[in-house]
């Protein structure tokens, strides 16, 4: 007999090899990366204090713009380093945005499970209370919920990690309700696993990888939630100094001082940045739909 | 059809009723709600004489029942800054808000829309990469800080545009370039994925084989049907991206709903609060809903099973 040769009908696909193969992840690490080193080292690496005052140097322009080097990104109207501040405040919009991150998980996998493996009614109430809260006009009825509440560290994580469940909770709902028909989850309930082992151990393992994916997709909203609602005022506590406050205290001197509200701003955009480029090739990597995309 | 309709209507109703709800028992966990429509200073006897001229005395599903009676007809109370009906007053911002709206869907649109195209057409090249990333950054800017670097530039050192307040075409270019850039952003990356999805179906392939130019078959075989599910998703992130009008609105002191709202909620003005709330849910719920029926209607495989 001739000997069968098999050979794969489609084409061979490019491996996808690990998120480090892509350019545009590396560049996103760089810039998150440099971010959070700052952010963490903020306490040794600061030439001042973010706190300290020095009224007869204030408003002083950057190095580059004329300025002196004792102040390489200038000072703010209370004689502050810009620099100093802008290392700083990366410690609050990254504390902020794990902490919501932790709530906002924690909360949507649990209802996603729950709403995805029970069915029936308790998903229909899920599902309408997560169709509610996305009419809800994110950013204002956070600002009216702090405004309420008292304007803390504490309310403005709390509201983010609230406010942002229901894109955890329908996607891991989706998960769970292709994998409840899979063989293995069949095999497991025949050999008579409870229900609450059966989410356990068969249906949230598989769904953990989805988390990092919508993870990546969240988290860039919530540092830009908390960036505006501290420059309204309403997030973080005033002596705290964080991205979004540092912006507003510039606002009256956008004419006069510009380097106030840029240099915290452009620390914004290179966090989000980051994580977004991180996030589209984690996308691509795990999802192979979207990798055929690309 | 008829049915559908009818049903995601329903559901519609089922929400704002539960924008309400949320907003009732927002009020209720503050532990008085009479504290937070009234002034810090007001005095205690103040305070009880509101209370019971409100109705707060009664228990609480009876407060409840009238809360959301009241909203469904259109009742949002009472203004404390400006001592008059707070629906009357809210609308008379909306249309500020959807001007400066519209013109940023339209810059969205009249950018994102080639520029995607482009990507798609041009995928996996020096030039999508650029395009892919510029669209990624537009998404990543904060846009109150956007916006102060247009009145930086564009305001304050070249003196094009007026920086702030209403009046012409003119003062509407700023604000809405500041909100359009994410959308465009957003427009762009929607736009390519679902062209370059449409690209690999056979009847491209077919289209090729019979001799078909490209620029033929991109314009009117793939974007035909890679605009549906683009317009979908970016009909939704309309709505999100709409919230930052009303910090853009701040920041060029531009006189819509979202500063009304905004500085409602620095005064403590809370009946301001929630009609503006409420009235953002309505939008959303409606947009949701048009753009369901209309989906339906457009794409006869959804009608089917919706039937």
């Amino acid at each position: 007999m001739v000997g069968l040769q098999i050979t794969s009908s489609t084409p061979v696909r490019r491996r996808p090899g690990t998120i480090w193969r892509h350019k545009s992840a590396i560049f996103g690490l760089i810039l998150f990366g440099s971010m959070l080193i700052g952010a963490l080292l903020a306490g040794w690496v600061s030439p001042y204090d973010p706190g300290a005052q020095d009224l007869s140097a204030s408003l002083q322009p950057p190095a580059f713009a004329g300025g002196s080097t004792e102040h390489l990104l200038g000072t703010d109207r209370l004689g502050r380093d810009i620099l100093s501040r802008v290392l700083h405040g990366g410690r609050i919009s990254l504390l902020v945005a794990v902490a919501a991150f932790a709530i906002q998980s924690t909360v949507g996998t649990l209802l996603g499970l729950l709403s995805g493996y029970l069915g029936g009614r308790v998903d229909q109430v899920i599902m309408r209370i997560a169709d509610i809260q996305l009419a809800l006009p994110g950013l204002v009825a956070l600002l009216a919920a702090v405004a309420i509440f008292g304007p803390s560290l504490f309310n403005l994580i709390l509201f983010l990690g609230i406010a942002g469940w229901p894109g955890y909770a329908r996607i891991v709902r989706s998960e769970v309700l292709s994998l409840r028909e899979r063989d293995f989850v069949e095999a497991a309930r025949v050999l008579g696993a409870t229900r609450g082992r059966i989410l356990r151990a068969h249906i949230l393992p598989n769904v953990l990888t989805s988390l990092i994916v919508i993870a990546t997709i969240a988290t860039p909203g919530v540092i830009l939630a908390e960036a505006s609602l501290s420059f309204l005022g309403l997030g973080a506590p005033p002596d705290v100094p964080t991205w979004g406050t540092m912006v507003n205290d510039g606002r009256p001197f956008i004419a006069t001082a510009w380097w106030v509200s840029m240099f915290p701003g452009l620390a914004i955009v290179v966090t989000v940045l980051g994580i977004n480029l991180l996030g589209d090739t984690i996308r691509d990597v795990m999802d192979p739909r979207s990798r055929r995309l690309r | 059809m008829g049915a559908y309709i009818a049903r995601r209507l329903g559901y519609s109703i089922i929400t704002l009723i539960g924008v309400a709800t949320i907003l009732f028992f927002l009020l209720q966990a503050t532990g008085d709600p009479a504290l937070v429509y009234l002034p810090q200073r007001a005095s205690a006897a103040d305070v009880e004489a509101f209370r019971e001229a409100h109705g707060f005395n009664d228990p609480i599903l009876v407060q409840y029942a009238r809360f959301i009676t009241n909203f469904l007809t259109g009742d949002f109370g009472e203004s404390l800054n400006f001592g008059r009906p707070a629906l009357g007053l809210v609308m008379e911002f909306v249309p500020a808000t959807v001007s400066l709206a519209l013109a940023a869907t339209i810059i969205a649109v009249v950018v994102g829309v080639p520029l995607g195209i482009l990507a798609a057409v041009k995928r996996g090249t020096a030039a999508d990469t650029l395009l892919m990333t510029g669209a990624l950054t537009g998404l990543s800017i904060p846009d109150f800080w956007l916006g102060l670097m247009l009145i930086l530039v564009f305001g304050v050192e070249l003196g094009w545009f007026p920086i702030s307040g209403r009046g012409g075409l003119d003062h509407l270019v700023l604000p809405a370039v500041t909100v359009g850039v994410a959308m465009a952003g957003s427009l762009a990356r929607l736009l390519r994925s679902n062209l370059i999805d449409a690209l690999g179906q056979d009847y491209i392939r077919t289209a090729r084989a019979m001799g078909i130019r490209w620029s033929k078959i991109v314009a009117k075989h793939a974007l035909k049907n890679a605009s549906l599910p683009s317009l979908t998703s970016f009909a939704l992130q309309v709505a999100l991206i709409l919230t930052g009008v009303f910090v853009v609105e701040v920041v060029f002191a531009y006189p819509g709903m979202g500063r009304l709202v905004i500085n409602a909620i620095n005064q403590r003005d809370f009946a301001v609060v929630q009609t503006g709330i409420f009235l953002a849910g309505v939008a959303y719920v409606l947009l949701n809903l048009v753009v369901d029926v209309v989906y339906t209607y457009l794409d006869p495989r959804i009608r089917l099973v919706a039937d």
